[in-house]
């Protein structure tokens, strides 16, 4: 009995060494990727519009800070210096597919325009990531609905709240709202990323500091 | 069909907590069965006379290393997709200590003591509630110490990654580690046997 179990565990011991030598032989599979594509099944979803997120939403994202995503910044290192989104990385579309994210993470990109995100966008599909948006309109987007939203002075009252929630994260973002009447533009300093524009209400409601760091989801044991 | 199902989408929430459950009662049982829900033996290893958690352990490990491993060369599993916690080298170095000194101190780790709590042992139910303790105050301290928490981040580390060398390297060094572990522990058992029980070569 005892003999039989040593050999047992021998056994056993030998044979991971055997499938140990063989895994030194086999090719990487953590680069290999084994993923089939649907090309209807892409094609449909390029058509769809639900992979694209609005400044506005990113923005509300951002603030919540619930979420954990990467935020990815395609436009060139230069254009990156001069400004971006907070948080977010300065990739290639290359990088993104040298797999140096974790395809289960939660992605947003963004450039000038949406081509080059979609581009992005259809790429990662094709690798099989699964959540992958592209932000509308991209930086200009951003700089046009979060740093320098048009509000309009001459409002129902449900509008004010809304546009008042607009002048709240332009303000979280160090943007200036440029106040608008009749088609009028009533501020017109130069765009400049301004702290506190003058002609704002006081803020009644505090928003939260941005994290650095997003603690990320735990799943181990 | 490529693993891991969840991920894929193969199943939904629901489901996978299902499956987490049945799963969960599984890895109950079985290190129960090996005798994990015992103090004694757990805190056995710590005096090297049965080392039979150090043995379960490395073979846990060297068996889901090579599965994961062939079920990706194989093309059933996206490796890419599994989750791993990320590293933040100093805080999990001191984590890990604190972890070591409560596992000497009242023979369990978190997860052994659920398992003796549940077969009726009372220091597994002191553990456990213990364990609880600790986890509020932990809570109730992480903005004091939520620097220190996420300091040396290092992200997602692997071992072959961070020693750049080939994956399948890897795998064939730490088995090769796990193998001679193997023989070195039952040396040890061998040894230490005689020292604390008066008994030769009766490790099982």
């Amino acid at each position: 009995m005892k003999l039989n179990k040593m050999s047992t565990n021998k056994k056993l011991g030998l044979l991971a060494i055997l499938l140990g030598i063989i895994a030194l032989f086999t090719k990487d599979p953590a680069k290999t990727s084994f993923v089939k594509v649907d090309p209807k099944n892409l094609l449909f979803e390029s058509k769809n519009t639900t992979k694209f997120i609005t400044p506005f939403e990113l923005a509300e994202k951002i603030i919540k800070g619930t979420e954990s995503f990467l935020l990815v910044d395609l436009r060139s290192p230069t254009e990156y210096e001069k400004g971006t989104i907070p948080n977010a990385i300065n990739l290639t579309v290359g990088d993104l597919l040298e797999n140096v994210i974790g395809r289960n993470q939660q992605i947003v990109v963004f450039s000038d325009d949406d081509t080059k995100s979609l581009n992005a966008w259809l790429a990662l599909k094709a690798m099989n990531y699964k959540n992958v948006y592209v932000l509308k309109d991209g930086f200009d987007g951003w700089i046009n609905e979060i740093l320098h939203p048009k509000i309009p002075l001459d409002l129902k009252d449900v509008d004010k709240a809304k546009s008042e929630k607009i002048i709240q994260v332009s303000n979280y973002f160090g943007g200036s709202p440029i106040f608008v009447s009749e088609g009028k533009t009533i501020q017109t300093e130069k765009m400049e990323f301004k702290q506190t524009p003058t002609q704002l209400p006081k803020q009644s409601v505090a928003l939260p500091k941005p994290e650095a760091t997003k603690k990320p989801k735990r799943e181990g044991c | 069909m490529i693993a891991p199902f969840y991920k894929f989408g193969y199943f939904g929430e629901e489901f996978s907590l299902i499956i987490a459950f049945l799963i969960g009662i599984a890895f109950g049982f079985f290190l129960e069965r090996a005798g994990f829900g015992s103090a004694d033996k757990l805190a056995a290893q710590f005096y090297f006379y049965d080392m039979r958690v150090f043995k379960v352990m490395f073979t846990a490990i060297i068996t889901a290393m090579l599965g994961v491993f062939f079920l990706g060369a194989f093309g059933l599993l996206d490796i890419n997709l599994i989750y791993f916690t990320p590293t933040f080298l100093i805080p999990q170095i001191v984590g890990g200590f604190i972890l070591g000194f409560g596992f000497i101190l009242g023979g369990y780790c978190p997860g052994t003591s659920v398992v003796s709590a549940s077969t009726g042992r009372i220091d597994g139910f002191l553990f456990l509630i213990g364990v609880f303790i600790g986890i509020f105050i932990y809570g109730e301290l992480y903005p004091l110490i939520s620097n220190f928490a996420n300091s040396t981040a290092m992200g997602k580390q692997t071992l072959h990654g961070f020693l750049h060398i080939p994956y399948g390297v890897a795998v064939f060094a730490v088995v090769l580690i796990a193998v001679a572990g193997f023989s070195g522990a039952t040396y040890l058992e061998k040894k230490f046997n005689s020292k604390f029980l008066g008994r030769g070569n009766e490790a099982e």
